[in-house]
């Protein structure tokens, strides 16, 4: 009976709610979901290195014994790097994933050019980076595209001008770029899959990162795998 | 329910048995298996590409003649094997081999991961099965092989095997500076704790036909597919 956290590290009560309401009807149905969010100050919405360093210090901090008591995995859904995971796999042995690296995964077993979605411009640019870190070769990359805006620019735009722009990136990276199934980087993203789907056509599996997180991590626990404490994640 | 078909490429009926009882112990209550060896015309074990080429050829003549009535396969020959891409164009369901299954898992767990293997051709095979599946070598330790061809895992005294098992999968720690192991051979699948007690607890091992049955798992909940886009377009079939 796999049970797993899933991390909201950003402040944001209402996208844990919106997790907490929707998950449980997808997962495995031996899988059980507990659910957590960063505590104030926070941020609310985790874009910047410093945003993503500060919030991952605090939620760490948080996770005293009673909050992982009964846990078997975690999940830390936040589609932007953050040293979270890494603390996570360094400081437990239970596995621990963050949503990027279990999306890329998942489309890279039913595709060969995996095409990122995200928010805004600056995630974009660290994305790259955090793909690489996991291994993941560039070329299996079709490209990160996003809206090219700021998190404040984002906040003023028009609802329906910003999703018929990200549904417009999500197009051009199947026909610019070649991408052969899409992931989508974040709640916002998430919330609008069925636009996505329907202008990328039905050849293209699209992938959310915390239920991808959740049933790898499902598997991981099924087979009494859990995090390495040699190399890199040796206890600190 | 969902229906995993396990193929097995080469013909020999025992390695199939053996990742069967492998699997009884960690598979979901929703998910059933189904096993399938390659028919008596294919080769007894997959030692080389010519093996991997000829063995597609036989299963996916038979699965056209015996349409296969699964959600997924899972292709149980640790080896970039052909068959994998094989499926992928032909179907629409999710189709993985053990080698992918295990590396992304082992990525999940640890930095660094290095296989344990066979024979000495493996080496260079399973580092080109590495980069095929679009993982870089900076997360690859490399791959040690032990000499032994499949066959000779359960054909050889238990002792010798075991002996030379737990020698390579310390030399992949040891040496290679490897965090996590995958067993780099379908035939391989019941020696977890033989490797496990070489290398200690600190380092996973991963078993690659439970990572196969973790991962596609994982797809078939999400309801994904394979891509029909890009390089695993339908083919006629």
């Amino acid at each position: 009976m796999p049970t797993i956290l899933i991390i909201n590290p950003n402040s944001s009560r209402f996208i844990t709610d919106s997790l907490q309401e929707k998950l449980p009807k997808l997962v495995a149905p031996d899988v059980q979901l507990r659910f957590f969010t960063c505590p104030a100050p926070g941020a609310a919405v985790i874009d910047s290195i410093t945003e993503a360093t500060l919030t991952a210090a605090l939620v760490f901090q948080s996770l005293i014994p009673q909050v992982l008591e009964g846990i078997d995995a975690v999940v830390v859904a936040c589609y932007s790097p953050t040293p979270l995971v890494d603390m996570i796999r360094e400081s437990y042995q239970l596995p621990c994933m963050g949503i990027v690296q279990a999306s890329v995964l998942a489309a890279l077993t039913v595709g060969q050019k995996v095409g990122i979605l995200t928010s805004t411009y600056r995630s974009e640019c660290l994305l790259y980076e955090l793909l690489q870190s996991f291994g993941i070769q560039r070329s299996r990359i079709a490209a990160i595209a996003s809206t090219g805006r700021t998190v404040l620019q984002l906040s003023n735009m028009d609802p329906k001008e910003r999703k018929t722009l990200l549904v417009q990136r999500a197009q051009e990276l199947v026909r610019i770029h070649g991408a052969d199934s899409i992931c989508l980087g974040g709640a916002a993203l998430a919330a609008i899959r069925d636009s996505i789907q329907e202008a990328v056509g039905p050849e293209i599996p699209i992938i959310d990162g915390v239920h991808a997180a959740i049933e790898q991590l499902s598997g991981l626990v099924r087979q009494k795998l859990t995090t390495s404490k040699s190399g890199i994640y040796q206890y600190p | 329910m969902v229906r995993i078909l396990i193929i097995n490429p080469n013909s020999t009926g025992e390695m199939t048995n053996n990742v069967k009882k492998v699997l009884a112990s960690c598979t979901p209550p929703n998910v059933e298996l189904h096993f399938l060896t390659c028919p008596p015309e294919g080769p007894a074990a997959i030692e080389s590409m010519y093996d991997g080429i000829i063995s597609t050829s036989v299963v996916m003549k038979y699965l056209k003649c015996h349409p296969p009535q699964c959600d997924a396969f899972l292709i149980a020959c640790y080896s970039d094997h052909p068959l994998v891409s094989a499926l992928r164009e032909a179907y629409r369901k999710p189709c993985l081999g053990i080698m992918q299954a295990s590396i992304f898992m082992a990525l999940s767990v640890g930095r660094k991961v290095a296989i344990v293997t066979t024979t000495n051709r493996y080496g260079p095979l399973l580092t080109a099965g590495v980069r095929a599946m679009g993982i870089s070598d900076s997360v690859f330790g490399g791959v040690v092989s032990t000499g032994l061809t499949p066959l000779e895992l359960e054909s050889k005294p238990h002792t010798e095997v075991d002996a030379l098992v737990q020698q390579s999968s310390r030399k992949a720690t040891q040496e290679m500076g490897a965090d996590v192991i995958c067993l780099g051979c379908a035939g391989m699948a019941h020696m977890l704790d033989v490797v496990q007690q070489a290398v200690g607890p600190d380092i996973p091992v991963v078993e690659g036909a439970k990572a196969g049955v973790g991962m596609l798992t994982c797809l078939v909940q999400m309801n994904l597919f394979t891509s029909k886009a890009g390089a695993y377009q339908a083919i006629q079939f």
